[in-house]
């Protein structure tokens, strides 16, 4: 039953994933490191940006006429990371309870006084700042309106700036 | 508060870049977009391969397949060892003298014979040999394909029942299935299914328990599998009677992400393929009786492995996207 592999030559591979070979050399490293300052867990984010970035590719059809697909990118990871954290305090709940994964590393600067802020505000600035999305571009990435994304940017900006400018 | 004052801007942006940077790689997307469609594929065909095996009496059916690929020449001998067939590839590659081959999980599946040439057989996704020189596949239209050494191609639809289904590993008279709730033995005469041994004895997850391997193989006896929890601890699991028999760590070697696993034909070792924090690939064999590791060696990328013989096996990177060419060896142990 074999097949002399000299029969058929393939088919070209498509040019979807070209252009899907591009968008991840440009924007994986970008996504990573907003997802690692989002979730404060460096493994985490990188498991993430991988799921999203190969669900990304599976529908690249569809993500690649997207406006912002770094931010579907980000949203998809960032969603996993969350459900794969409830999960596992589900099966393994911890001593004391946190709402968000705790990085190994120790945070310093404004990577420590981000860490303090609550999950869905550190996840507008990061798409704000890191991603460089305008906020309708957040509220549609992260699925929100855009007055959510605007009260949860200025919350967290005003702390932001509280800390920073007492560390100073 | 709209704008982002330009002075938190630029510490939001130092802070990220005292992270570390993305180590990944892009065939790692790709592997697990695969895995990805496999286990979708079998998912979302599930519910009408159930009603089929409804309308049967809950039973399977099992037909020859007059639309099959026509076999247009004799198996591959069988004397060689285990077989290397390269399930996982995906790309285009070269192999001595022969034309460019694609490969990849909707294509036919190849193999690289101990002589160096590769060719390909008429059947998709996941594929185990049968000692008679035949195959076994289930592909992602979850009809389980068994193709006899020079016999009539049979098909059988394995309906997941809701959940999915996917092929572990197989022997003269079973294919052995990883479905919900456990690993099965499927009676490739009659279809008749038996738990082999539980997801819950496993650890693993009860819904999707192949869903979290990165990489599993199996005798009639011996199990040896890696969590992708746990992925440089491989578990070595006796099925009969089934228990948990010893881990066989590769911590360290500096594994970080197991990718393939091979028991010899006794079980008394275990070929392993997998890849370090630094993205490098390597080959290692371990005695199963110990964990002690007997060979080792760096590849040019993720490796399949098959034994020629209880100590020598036979390993070939197979690099995914682009043109590769396929150069095997042999590791002694």
């Amino acid at each position: 039953m074999v097949v002399p592999t000299t029969a058929s030559r393939p088919a070209p591979p498509e040019a979807a994933a070209d252009g899907f070979e591009a968008f991840y050399r440009a924007h994986v490293d970008r996504v990573y490191r907003a997802l690692a300052v989002t979730l404060r867990q460096d493994d985490l984010a990188h498991e993430a940006v991988d799921e999203a970035m190969a669900r990304a590719y599976a529908k690249w059809a569809v993500v690649g006429t997207l406006d912002n697909p770094a931010g579907w990118v980000f949203r998809v990871g960032l969603n996993w990371a969350t459900s794969w954290w409830r999960k596992k305090r589900r099966e393994h709940p911890p001593a004391v309870e946190a709402d968000h994964p705790v990085s190994d590393a120790t945070p310093t600067g404004a990577l420590l006084v981000l860490a303090e802020l609550p999950l869905p505000q550190r996840a507008v600035i990061t798409c704000r700042i890191l991603l460089d999305l305008s906020t309708a571009e957040t509220a549609e990435a992260l699925g929100l309106s855009e007055g959510t994304v605007k009260s949860r940017l200025s919350r967290g900006l005003t702390v932001l700036r509280t800390q920073l400018s007492s560390e100073e | 508060m709209d704008q982002i004052p330009r002075d938190i801007d630029l510490a939001v942006r130092t802070a990220a870049e005292t992270t570390q940077g993305y180590a990944g790689e892009l065939p790692d997307v790709y592997r697990r977009a695969r895995r990805r469609a496999r286990r979708r594929a079998v998912a979302a065909t599930a519910g009408a391969f159930t009603v089929l095996a409804g309308l049967v009496g809950g039973g399977l059916v099992l037909h020859n397949r007059t639309d099959a690929t026509p076999i247009h020449q004799p198996d591959a001998p069988a004397e060689s060892g285990q077989r290397l067939l390269l399930s996982h590839a995906d790309g285009e590659y070269v192999a001595g003298a022969s034309s460019p081959v694609r490969l990849g999980p909707a294509t036919p599946v190849g193999e690289l014979l101990p002589d160096g040439r590769l060719v390909t057989h008429p059947v998709v996704g996941d594929v185990f040999e049968l000692p008679d020189g035949g195959l076994v596949a289930l592909g992602p239209d979850e009809l389980l394909t068994v193709q006899p050494s020079g016999g009539d191609r049979q098909q059988r639809a394995v309906p997941g029942a809701g959940g999915p289904v996917t092929l572990a590993g197989a022997d003269a008279t079973t294919a052995y299935l990883w479905r919900p709730y456990g690993l099965y033995a499927h009676d490739l005469a009659g279809g008749l299914e038996r738990l082999v041994i539980s997801s819950d004895m496993l650890s693993l997850p009860g819904d999707d328990p192949a869903g979290d391997l990165d990489a599993a193989d199996l005798t009639p006896e011996r199990l040896v599998l890696a969590d992708a929890r746990r992925s440089c601890r491989p578990e070595l699991v006796s099925l009969a009677p089934p228990q948990g028999l010893r881990d066989l760590p590769l911590t360290a070697l500096g594994c970080d992400k197991v990718t393939s696993l091979r028991l010899s034909p006794n079980t008394g070792r275990v070929g392993v393929s997998y890849q370090k924090a630094d993205r490098s690939h390597h080959v290692a064999v371990l005695s199963t009786e110990d964990g002690t590791v007997l060979a080792r060696r760096s590849v040019t990328g993720p490796a399949e492995l098959a034994w020629l013989t209880e100590r020598d096996l036979r390993v070939v990177p197979v690099p995914t996207g682009g043109l590769h060419e396929l150069r095997q060896f042999t590791l002694p142990s």
